[in-house]
């Protein structure tokens, strides 16, 4: 990649970042009001957004987000009022801009009229509000017909720094009309003493131009902060040009200093400091009481080894996670858009963006939460006929927000709409034959349906929802996350889903299970009661194979060493069994040989060198250097129930890559 | 993380795409197996170590030994003498896994012993006869006559190649091995 395509990229992230930030600010806007930092902050983003834009050359964008802007610019002046109608003309200008943007970045052309709406909407917001305000404040100050100025430049260090040319200036100005400088070198000290860093210049100019003050302005548009400027109408006293807050605030944000990283790099690093904490573990194994007596200021520094090292495997997680927010940030505008799509009044709060997660789990969960929010909008909040039928408000609520609860994440999404219709959902699932016309279900389980493959309520198919690709794909994404969701709603009061996520996707606490000489990590979180059965609790059924009586029923028994035919497993009349909940709904009884231990465990892919394994998640090394694999509870059943029938199946698990090997042969 | 980017890069995948097509070389790793000698293109070994005991993989072709952990990264094992159909190898810590670079994949490679590593004239690498019955997708690239001794080079990439062949075989082992299931079988009364 060349370098300019680089910068290119780089760019469009930062817009992407900014873009989602502006989401937030606008309508933060809204509640704490104009003069606060939302606004400065809503200002920095698109100016910055401007000053790359004019860099690569997206006239377009440029042209927009400075018409942005000078809007948001009037506002913290003062002179427009952030009323609800300037905030919607605001949030709208901000997709456009995200559109914009995106046509930049893809380099396909939009149509003319795309962002003219928009266009016109922030100029009359301009226009209209600032008439009463501008006579005696705006106009005196930027006069745009011709005239003669004088302009004072003294450049401070700073400006050269930042890579600015004061004879760049120099020229722009010149190219506005009839130009006389004065060089000022009454600083410049002697040739010994000059410091080659410092700025010792300073500039006057006598300027005639039929530009206007604005023009000249415009010129030292990005000096501005860095410089002491003044701007004077020949005759008129001197006016002094205030910095821009928002310049000196975007060099504040600029000090907090970030980096981007190749997610490999990190990844990598992630993974070394895993080995490191293996060997830790297995020095530490070795430190015994004999050695404690024998080199005490060993034992101890060990020991202080093994603190640095898990502060280490703490800080290296932390890089991998990012804040919820940016995954909300797309959500204000989904909502706002299917709000106007379907003609319902619905409002989108959001709460605890600041949680963080793996970045791993914020890529993959974008989808989903994308799926849920337009679901609840959809189906959720009822038309507002049907609201203020029912004493509700017009206007219905969607609230979307992320916490941490106990060593994992939570995110909700909850809407006061019409909430479930249980009757109905049945209905259609018999239907659709997914379920016998004379089923007998509780709630819960006719909550489950909607988790079925091919459900749906919505009468007519629309292009928000409704086609049947789902909820069930939204529950399988999350699974594969390691996560969980959940569904509980309470007809015309609303629903809430939650789903539930591991803290990072890298560590898992795991029970260590051997079976035949193989060790295997079954996710604690799943795990219900660990139990040393009694032959009479098993017994064996024609066509089912073995069940477990379990409290008050009968679960499945599923033998690790049959399913996953393992050598040397012991077949005992009364195994050990880890009694979980497979994550669809069931509970299974595992049987495994022995149990050696409850860890954290440090996930590591087996897609890398392997094609995928049914029942295998991935697999981690244990403190003795030996792997152990981790399982995916979910298909443990379905390898059971295969095996009953005969129908085994077989993994193409010699890491076959079906296509280019077989273009070779 | 992305094998490639820890271990040295390889220069590439097959024995015949690389340098040693031009200067008209081959520089290999022989090994032993069961008495027979065969050898693997040198560019693709990132590693060679001993034999130290794998993690089985559950329902997998019968070669498919199981994986190790190589600093990190769980490198699965074929058992070559397996994957000629030759039967399993009883591997004692003397064994060997010579580490390859399939495509972007590390594999092991099980053997009996690493012996030498050969430089041969391309043209000095003679093709496999013509036999009765001969597979679809041949596990060899050709012949290497080395004073009394005959190597075959190994074709890595279609090492992995699923076939037929390898399913029916764990098929039947499967079939030799059933397990017990103790049971106290409820009939229906």
């Amino acid at each position: 990649m060349d370098k300019l395509e680089q910068f290119k990229k780089t760019f469009f992230q930062e817009c992407d970042e900014l873009l989602g930030d502006l989401e937030s600010r606008i309508v933060a806007l809204r509640q704490e009001g104009v003069g606060a930092e939302p606004l400065h902050a809503a200002f920095r983003a698109i100016h910055t957004i401007k000053g790359g834009a004019g860099m690569f050359g997206f006239h377009r964008l440029v042209a927009f987000a400075h018409l942005f802007e000078s809007v948001l610019d009037q506002m913290r002046s003062g002179h427009i009022a952030a009323g609800d109608d300037a905030i919607a003309v605001i949030l709208h200008a901000a997709d456009i801009l995200s559109d914009l943007v995106q046509a930049a970045r893809s380099g396909e052309g939009l149509p003319e009229h795309h962002d003219a709406e928009a266009a016109e909407q922030l100029t009359r917001l301009a226009g209209l509000d600032r008439a009463p305000a501008a006579k005696n404040e705006q106009e005196p100050q930027v006069s745009s017909g011709p005239g003669r100025y004088r302009i004072d430049f003294r450049p401070h260090p700073q400006l050269l720094r930042r890579a600015n040319e004061p004879l760049l200036i120099v020229r722009q100005l010149r190219e506005l009309g009839k130009l006389a400088v004065t060089a000022d070198l009454s600083r410049l000290p002697a040739f010994s003493a000059l410091d080659p860093t410092q700025a010792y210049l300073a500039w006057s100019f006598e300027l005639e131009t039929e530009a206007g003050e604005l023009a000249v302005r415009r010129i030292f548009e990005f000096v501005e902060a860095d410089c002491d400027l003044t701007i004077a109408i020949l005759g008129a006293a001197p006016a002094k040009v205030p910095a821009k807050p928002a310049a000196s605030a975007l060099r504040q944000n600029r000090r907090v200093a970030s980096i981007r990283v190749d997610l490999d790099r990190i990844d990598r690093l992630v993974n070394m400091v895993g080995e490191i904490a293996i060997v830790q573990a297995m020095i530490s194994q070795q430190t015994d009481q004999k050695l404690a007596v024998s080199h005490p200021q060993l034992v101890q520094e060990i020991s202080q080894l093994l603190q640095l090292t898990q502060t280490l495997q703490d800080s290296v997680m932390a890089i991998r996670a990012v804040p919820v927010g940016s995954l909300f940030a797309r959500m204000p505008r989904l909502v706002r858009e299917l709000a106007a799509a379907m003609g319902k009044k619905i409002e989108l709060e959001t709460a605890g963006e600041d949680t963080e997660i793996d970045k791993t789990v914020i890529e993959e969960l974008g989808d989903p939460l994308l799926h849920m929010v337009r679901n609840a909008a959809d189906h959720g909040i009822e038309t507002t006929a049907e609201r203020l039928a029912a004493g509700k408000p017009a206007q219905g609520t969607i609230r979307l927000s992320a916490g941490q609860r106990g060593g994992q994440i939570v995110i909700e999404i909850a809407d006061d709409g019409r909430g479930l219709d249980r009757d109905r959902i049945k209905r259609k699932a018999v239907e659709r034959k997914l379920i016998p016309d004379t089923a007998e279900m509780s709630d819960e389980e006719i909550t489950n349906l909607i988790f079925l493959p091919g459900f749906s309520t919505a009468e007519k198919v629309t292009d928000i929802s409704g086609r049947g690709v789902g909820m069930d794909v939204v529950k399988r994404n999350i699974q594969k996350l390691g996560g969980r969701v959940s569904f509980r709603s309470e007809a015309g009061k609303g629903s809430k889903m939650a789903i539930t996520l591991p803290l990072t996707l890298a560590i898992l606490p795991g029970m260590i299970v051997k079976a035949g000489r193989n060790d295997y990590v079954i996710p604690l979180p799943n795990i219900i009661e660990c139990l040393q059965t009694k032959p009479s609790q098993v017994n064996s059924l024609p066509e089912h194979g073995e069940v477990l009586h379990f409290r008050d029923g009968y679960i499945p028994l599923v033998r690790l060493g049959a399913v996953f035919n393992i050598r040397g497993a012991a077949f005992t009349p009364n195994p050990l069994a880890i009694v979980v909940d497979d994550e669809n709904g069931n509970t299974i009884a595992v049987a495994v040989d022995e149990i050696a231990g409850q860890q954290q465990v440090v996930i590591k892919s087996l897609r890398e060198n392997l094609d995928p394994i049914a029942g295998l998640a991935g697999a981690t090394v244990l403190g003795d250097g030996k792997v152990a694999l981790i399982l995916v509870l979910s298909e443990l059943l379905d390898l059971h129930r295969n095996r009953r029938s005969g129908r085994f199946p077989l993994n193409q698990a010699a890491s076959i890559r079906p296509g280019p090997a077989r273009l070779i042969a | 993380m992305n094998a490639r980017s820890m271990l040295k890069e390889p220069a590439g995948g097959s024995a015949y795409s690389f340098e040693g097509a031009a200067t008209g070389t081959f520089q290999c790793v022989a090994f032993t197996i069961g008495g027979h000698h065969y050898c693997i293109d040198i560019m693709s070994v990132r590693e060679i170590r001993n034999w130290t005991g794998v993690t089985e993989l559950p329902n997998t072709a019968e070669f498919m030994r199981g994986v190790i952990n190589l600093r990190g990264i769980i490198v699965p094992i074929i058992d070559l003498r397996a994957r000629f159909g030759q039967g399993l190898i009883e591997p004692t810590p003397s064994h060997v896994v010579v580490v390859v670079a399939i495509g972007d994949r590390l594999h092991g490679l099980l053997v009996d012993s690493v012996s030498d590593i050969l430089t041969v004239k391309r043209s000095d690498i003679a093709p496999i006869p013509e036999t009765a019955g001969q597979s679809q997708s041949p596990l060899l690239d050709g012949l290497i006559t080395q004073g009394e001794q005959m190597l075959a080079v190994v074709a890595l990439e279609r090492l992995l190649d699923s076939g037929a062949e390898a399913i029916a075989q764990t098929m039947r082992t499967l079939d030799q091995a059933p397990h017990e299931e103790f049971s106290n079988t409820v009939t229906a009364a």
